[in-house]
């Protein structure tokens, strides 16, 4: 419920759903008993993002010991093998809780000041354990792409005093947020708060039932309360809703990394940003999102040159539309790519390995749509490893059935794919005028 | 340490340049304009700037502009990425997507305003600045 600094609320967002990402490799590894070199990039490849993002914020006691860690894992990738699940248990499970801790902190709109210290020193010590007495091959934690700082507005009135830099606070422009003390709000206590505005809006509908064939002679009095509801409505949709369009900036650099990582020129396109979500379900539908943008990323768009070669203009495109469904119940997103789309005879390969389809069945661009969802199979991981662990397109598609809706895929091999999700809001959002209008609402009730 | 300030508000452009003295030498400019003009007169001279602080809203041409011509100047120059300026951008709008564009444009840093010094002034260590 807090109102931060919009970097800081992304900097929250973003390690959350890497931390749930941590979740999901360690459940697989914990069932299979082992981390796969894959795996291990994975735990890398977050690692290090955390790593980044910390550093930009300054958030020094957060870097410090996740900079161990990424040296831990350094030293376990170089080795190339399976590393026994139960190997760092005890250094990751310090890591994560700290972490956690930390990012608490902050949402409660307190500074994450705990010296990390002590969780590098495990972590360093651990390591020299189990190198101790070999090459110590430096295995270099590379950088590339520069480091950047980013200084959250000081909100602390504590430098005013100083008169190395007295400045008037500038009056933030209108939207930006500034970091201000927060009181926050549990689930249920935003619910209740939902249902008292919803059982509003229905006293509000019996009311002008009334007046249904004049509404020129509603009373004053009644209006001013119907204006009081509407200031309660706008300020619960304000704070417990978001647009989604507050999903691009992260969606924007996932695609610039990627493009940047795989040689492609992509071009992300999104229309419809100013459809409002609930924010409780923003980080789970900002998960899933970022999922699928990384699947036309790297196996829908093509390499320049393959486009070219198919015809196409060198730059691929994404894009993403937000609506809502007709009747205002919920929310549509399309997420399409002009990419080379399934590519039936692989798939239809690896369906037969992983026995879901007999070998050398024919299957449709449809099924195909279907197969790609089966628990496993995006993530090439035969013993299910993966599977319903957070990762992959089954768990997208489990994300948005979630929140009572669905996820499908269309392709047409050489011309791209398209995902539309649905997905309903928690609750159904009418005001009285919209509830009256409903044929079946009862003004006796 | 060689440094340049563009500012276009007179309050925060003393107490820039107040806190920065001490660092080295201070160069004040009143707009984004000035201030390339100012870096391409260091870069001429071979009196290269270490760090430039950009205000972002600023009249004539604003931070983000100036940002990207003077990365452009660089680049044309062949100037060897240890000379480039470290360039911090200091203003009151802290909008994700606002700081990501100056970042992709070629800053280093983001400072909102009203400025954390202690943060600053550990930034500029981090930069290797000081």
């Amino acid at each position: 419920m807090a109102n931060y600094d919009s970097m800081t609320e992304l900097f929250l967002e973003e390690c959350s759903g890497l931390l749930q990402d941590y979740t999901a490799v360690e459940e697989a590894a914990r069932k299979c008993g082992s981390y796969t070199p894959e795996a291990l990039n994975e735990l890398f490849r977050i690692t290090h993002t955390i790593k980044g993002d910390a550093t930009m914020m300054l958030y020094e006691g957060i870097a410090v010991p996740i900079r161990a860690f990424e040296r831990l894992l350094a030293y376990y990738r170089s080795k190339k093998t399976d590393v026994p699940y139960k190997a760092f248990t005890v250094q990751f499970q310090g890591l994560f809780d700290y972490v956690e801790s930390e990012l608490k902190k902050l949402e409660n709109g307190k500074m994450p000041d705990g010296d990390g210290k002590e969780t590098e020193q495990k972590i360093l010590s651990y390591l020299a354990e189990i190198s101790a007495g070999e090459q110590q091959e430096k295995v270099e934690v590379s950088d590339k792409g520069k480091q950047h700082f980013y200084i959250a507005p000081d909100a602390s009135g504590k430098k005013v005093e100083q008169t190395e830099w007295k400045q008037e606070a500038v009056q933030p422009e209108e939207g930006v947020a500034v970091r201000r003390r927060s009181i926050s709000l549990s689930e249920e206590e935003l619910a209740g708060l939902q249902n008292i505005v919803r059982r509003g809006n229905e006293a509000e509908a019996r009311l002008l039932t009334h007046y249904r064939h004049s509404l020129e002679l509603i009373p004053t009095e009644v209006t001013e309360f119907r204006n009081v509801l509407e200031e309660l409505r706008t300020w619960l949709e304000s704070t417990s809703m978001e647009q989604l369009g507050h999903l691009t900036v992260k969606m924007r650099r996932v695609i610039e990394e990627m493009s940047d990582s795989l040689g492609k020129e992509i071009e992300l396109t999104i229309t419809g940003g100013d459809i409002l979500v609930e924010r409780n379900r923003l980080g789970k539908i900002s998960g899933a999102m970022l999922h699928l943008l990384r699947n036309c990323a790297s196996h829908g768009i093509e390499t320049p040159k393959e486009r070219i070669a198919a015809g196409k203009e060198p730059t691929g495109h994404i894009t993403v539309n937000y609506s809502m469904t007709e009747d205002r119940s919920g929310v549509i997103i399309e997420v399409e790519d002009d990419g080379k789309g399934f590519q039936i005879e692989s798939i239809s390969k690896k369906a037969a390995a992983l026995g879901i389809i007999r070998e050398g069945e024919h299957v449709s661009e449809q099924q195909i749509g279907e197969i790609i969802f089966t628990p496993g199979f995006s993530t090439g991981d035969p013993e299910g490893n993966y599977s319903g662990r957070g990762v992959g397109m089954d768990a997208a598609r489990q994300c948005f059935e979630e929140l009572g809706g669905s996820l499908t895929a269309e392709s047409k091999e050489g011309c791209g794919v398209r995902f539309v999700a649905r997905f309903n809001y928690a609750v159904k959002y009418m005001t009285g005028e919209e509830l009256v209008k409903l044929e079946n609402f009862d003004s006796r009730r | 340490m060689r440094i340049l300030i563009a500012e276009d508000d007179y309050a925060s452009r003393k107490s820039i340049s107040r806190f920065l003295q001490k660092y080295g030498e201070v160069d004040i400019t009143v707009d984004g304009m000035e201030a390339v003009k100012a870096y391409r007169y260091a870069l001429e001279d071979e009196e290269y700037y270490d760090l430039v602080c950009l205000d972002i809203m600023m009249p004539q041409l604003d931070g983000i502009k100036a940002l990207q011509l003077i990365r452009g100047m660089e680049k044309e120059i062949g100037l060897p990425e240890e000379r480039c300026a470290k360039v911090i951008m200091t203003t009151a709008i802290n909008d994700a997507e606002q700081v990501h564009e100056a970042f992709n444009y070629g800053c280093e840093g983001y400072a909102a305003k009203p400025i954390d010094v202690e943060a600053f002034q550990k930034i500029l260590e981090k930069m290797g600045l000081v």
